[in-house]
């Protein structure tokens, strides 16, 4: 284990706390993401293990010895970011050489360091340029290099695509990732957009009001999402309530469902509908499910809405007054307000809390 | 470590400490001296001006004078915004650059330009004698209202052209063009948008000039003549010719009351502008001229300007080479020759020494105490990790005390100085540091506004990074900090140079009488009778106009982008 953090806890102003008793620990080579919206005390935790803010209580650890009270610049991190926080008076090669010459190299070896990073960027020949000549996604690599140029023992990145177009984004999220595995480093990556989180990370961390609610490789955390909060984070909207009614089988508003798993009976859940599993069709008879543990909804369904996205068509649906979403590969002949036959073939548990028993509640 | 860091922490506390010392103790002086002469609480003085007719006429003078040279500088400066806001033409940078000129300008160096331009031995009255061989010169302008005005208009025209255009500038069309959109006339369109939202830029403009010229003091000696006094110049006449110590400082309370009012009201009034828009880079909200009507409206502000600004300076000039037989360069070279054998007479080139020590003396000590205020102010932005709210609440209270100098007329603190610094404790009248102390407070708030913006504009990323980069505090200091706010500092010490060149209320009290500066050494030459002793003032002026103007246009030049707040 590189890096550890225990129990880390950041109030700035008293009572509300950004980060509170998070505790996590990183491999050697590993790329971490920290992922979740805005506000959910990604940064801090980002800034407390890179020493530009204290903790409150916790403490940081690092090749198992402890570090909360050593300066920043002391600790050896590479960090990138989000403005990029390029020197403005500096050219491109003496902003890469910077740590370098803080580290006490020598002009030569600076110079070839320097001539590496350009290279490994692909920004060869861009030294003398000003850091304002640069585009956006040039100056992104120009931080990236900078960044990694004294050999930082851990790399940290602090939304490093965040001011990019979209386009571009798409694109150098590939780069960086590239980059981070040529040069092996460890990394702990901030982001609050899933699919960069997804196409950077070996493992994700989703992070909601200071705490974590899921760690898991990008794979697991899509298919299995820990909590409602993750499930709708990633997008997936179709949450329901239910009570488990018998084994793996549980009734809501819309009708008795299949879930995946275990489940005492009796017990309060929050079942996933993922788009995919929703089916539709003119009439039940049409409905071709396939699926033996599939569920034919009863109540009648009416299509609420239709938005054609590219490779698939969003269809927002009213079951028995429970708003449902599907995702279908092409354009339906359906209208708004059409009545449809809508069928589930499978959804996942993402909370579940044991009921009270009811002999207890009343003495 | 620690204890160089206490140190440090005391280092800070030095703009405090001098602050303190040379403005708060002499306002307690003044104070002492209106209420309790003796020592005893006595209402004497307060009660002598309340009761005599003289000292209202005066307040109501210098009233309404402020009044109506207010009233005349935006009349014509706010057309002139208009096009310097909306239009785009060639050399319009530099126009506007040169337009700000005035601002820098001694006083001294303003009357006598309008005197050699329009008093009795003035060119225009010249020519006209000539051309239609009058026997006296027709106009009489000299110890006339409108020899202020016009001065006063000259100096604030561009404080107000550039506060105003460059609110302007910034606004945008859309808002307009939505209520144009909406069914507004282009007029209602104004009255109920532009107007509105330039209104606060309109008022801060106009309660800055109004305050410059309700403190007026070299303008209204040298042109006004011995028939006008504002508040100002009745102090110094009370102080030094009457000697009534008691009023003099009661009048000077009563100016700070005054000033300070206004103070308070301008800082309103300016936050009343930071309303949140969405502002527009200028180049997309200017046009290029097109139609004759926009050739006529620029046209006619520029020829305003020119005859305003332009040629009271070229008289000046011109004049200073003018003698009884034509162009001559005597008036320079009497500047260096002693006629007579007087003790108080200095040859004018030691007054020119004495000036460049003085200010030297001020540009070091004003950008010291400048920057280490700056730092202080700034100290809880670099060490964002711990916010003490503490802290904070000093910031938050010595910004402002860091500015009252602004807001306090150069008489009042050159009044405080003579009465505060003459005696034990602290005896400094006989100090040749007594200048460079009164002109540093009056040049380390421009300082302070040059390099506060440029330190608080430098994101706090940038020291992160350098400190992620193994940059230890002082390294991020000399790597970081420093280069950024270099040029800013240098433009805040030209602004205590020149501020010290041409410094006039205070140091007419506190100069000793063997070492004057140039703007004492000028006055002394016009109080002086007889066309040598005029033509030497002259010369004098026009030094140090071109000193003024080479420090000027050296603060252009770093000036780098709109950083700076003056």
């Amino acid at each position: 284990m590189l890096l550890e953090t225990k129990s880390l806890t950041k109030a700035y102003t008293p009572g509300v706390t950004a980060v509170t008793n998070l505790s996590l620990a990183i491999d050697e080579g590993e790329i971490v993401c920290l992922l979740g919206p805005s506000g959910c005390g990604k940064t801090t935790l980002l800034r407390m293990i890179a020493g530009l803010v204290q903790p409150d209580s916790g403490s940081v650890w690092f090749e198992g010895a402890e570090v909360t009270a050593v300066p920043p610049h002391q600790r050896e991190f590479g960090m990138m970011f989000q403005d990029f926080a390029l020197f403005p008076h500096k050219n491109v090669a003496a902003n890469i050489a910077f740590g370098l010459e803080m580290h006490g190299w020598s002009r030569e070896r600076a110079a070839a360091r320097v001539a590496e990073m350009l290279a490994l960027v692909e920004l060869e020949g861009f030294g003398q340029r000003d850091i304002a000549q640069l585009s956006g996604g040039e100056q992104q690599r120009v931080a990236l290099a900078r960044a990694l140029a004294p050999g930082p023992r851990l790399l940290m990145l602090d939304e490093p695509l965040g001011a990019l177009d979209r386009a571009l984004r798409e694109r150098l999220m590939l780069d960086l990732r590239r980059i981070l595995q040529r040069v092996g480093v460890t990394a702990v990556y901030v982001t609050h957009d899933q699919t960069e989180a997804f196409a950077v990370a070996d493992r994700v961390v989703v992070m909601n009001a200071g705490r974590t609610e899921q760690i898991a490789a990008p794979q697991e955390l899509f298919a299995r999402p820990a909590t409602p909060f993750v499930a709708r984070f990633l997008g997936f909207h179709n949450l329901l309530d239910g009570v488990v009614v018998e084994s793996g089988i549980a009734a809501t508003k819309i009708g008795r469902l299949p879930f995946d798993g275990e489940g005492e009976i009796g017990t309060a859940v929050t079942l996933l509908i993922r788009p995919e599993s929703v089916q539709l069709a003119m009439n039940n008879e049409q409905l071709t499910t396939g699926s033996p543990s599939s569920f034919i909804l009863h109540p009648s369904s009416f299509i609420t809405g239709l938005s054609f996205r590219g490779r698939y068509t969003q269809v927002l649906l009213a079951c028995n007054g429970v708003p449902l979403m599907a995702e279908l590969p092409d354009f339906p002949r359906w209208r708004v307000g059409d009545e449809v036959a809508v069928a589930v073939t499978g959804t996942q548990v993402v909370e579940a809390r044991n009921r009270v028993p009811s002999e207890e509640r009343g003495s | 470590m620690k204890t160089s860091r206490s140190l440090l922490r005391l280092l800070f506390l030095l703009p405090v400490a001098f602050f303190i010392l040379f403005y708060f103790y002499p306002l307690a002086a003044i104070l002492r001296l209106s209420f309790a002469p003796q020592g005893a609480v006595a209402w004497d003085a307060l009660r002598k001006l309340v009761s005599t007719p003289y000292y209202w006429r005066i307040l109501w003078f210098t009233t309404w004078q402020a009044a109506v040279s207010t009233l005349l500088v935006l009349l014509l400066a706010l057309p002139a915004a208009y096009v310097f806001a909306r239009y785009r033409f060639r050399g319009q940078q530099t126009l506007k650059t040169i337009s700000t000129l005035p601002f820098v300008l001694p006083t001294v160096v303003v009357a006598n330009a309008f005197t050699a331009l329009l008093g009795p031995n003035g060119l225009v009255n010249g020519w006209l004698v000539r051309w239609f061989d009058l026997a006296a010169p027709p106009i009489q302008l000299n110890h006339t209202i409108w020899m202020i005005l016009l001065a006063h208009v000259f100096y604030n025209y561009s404080v107000a052209l550039r506060i105003i255009s460059a609110f302007w500038q910034h606004l945008g069309d859309d808002l307009p063009q939505a209520a144009q959109m909406l069914g507004a006339s282009p007029r209602r369109a104004f009255g109920a948008v532009t107007w509105p939202l330039l209104r606060p830029a309109v008022l801060a403009a106009a309660l800055l000039v109004f305050m410059f010229c309700f403190t007026s003091f070299g303008v209204v000696l040298i042109l006004g003549g011995p028939g006008f006094a504002t508040l100002e110049v009745e102090i110094y006449r009370q102080a030094v010719n009457l000697f009534d110590l008691p009023v003099a400082g009661a009048l000077s309370l009563l100016q700070i009351v005054f000033t300070f009012g206004l103070m308070v009201w301008y800082t309103r009034a300016q936050a009343g502008m930071t309303r949140p828009l969405t502002l527009h880079a200028s180049h997309q909200t200017a046009r290029p001229i097109r139609t004759v009507t926009d050739r006529l409206i620029v046209g006619a502000n520029l020829g305003v300007m020119g005859l305003l600004l332009a040629l009271p300076l070229a008289a000046l000039l011109l004049r200073s080479f003018t003698g009884a037989n034509g162009l001559t360069l005597q008036f320079y070279r009497e500047l260096f020759i002693n006629r007579r054998d007087s003790i108080f007479f200095v040859p004018p080139g030691t007054a020119v020494l004495n000036s460049t020590a003085y200010a030297l003396a001020t540009m070091l000590l004003a950008v010291a105490l400048g920057l280490l205020a700056a730092l202080l102010l700034t100290q809880q932005a670099t060490s964002r990790l711990t916010i003490d709210n503490w802290q904070l609440a000093i910031s938050n209270f010595l910004d402002p005390l860091f500015m009252l100098p602004l807001a306090t007329s150069a008489v009042t603190l050159g009044f405080g100085f003579i009465i505060a610094l003459n005696k034990p404790p602290l005896n400094l009248r006989s100090s040749v540091a007594l200048v460079p102390i009164a002109h540093t407070l009056v040049a380390m708030p421009f300082v302070l506004r040059s390099v506060l913006p440029a330190l608080r504009s430098i994101r706090p990323s940038l020291r992160e990074a350098a400190a992620m980069l193994g940059a230890n505090p002082q390294q991020v200091w000399r790597h970081v900090d420093w280069p950024l706010i270099r040029r800013a500092l240098l433009v805040g010490a030209v602004f205590a140079f020149t501020i010290s060149m041409g410094e006039f209320g205070a140091t007419l009290f506190i100069a000793r009488p063997q070492s004057p500066t140039l703007p004492v050494a000028i006055y002394r030459f016009l109080s002086q009778p007889g066309a040598l002793n005029y033509g030497q003032a002259l010369a004098m002026s026009s030094v140090l106009m071109l000193v003024c103007a080479v420090g000027f246009a050296a603060i252009e030049r770093f000036r780098a982008g709109d950083v700076g707040e003056f």
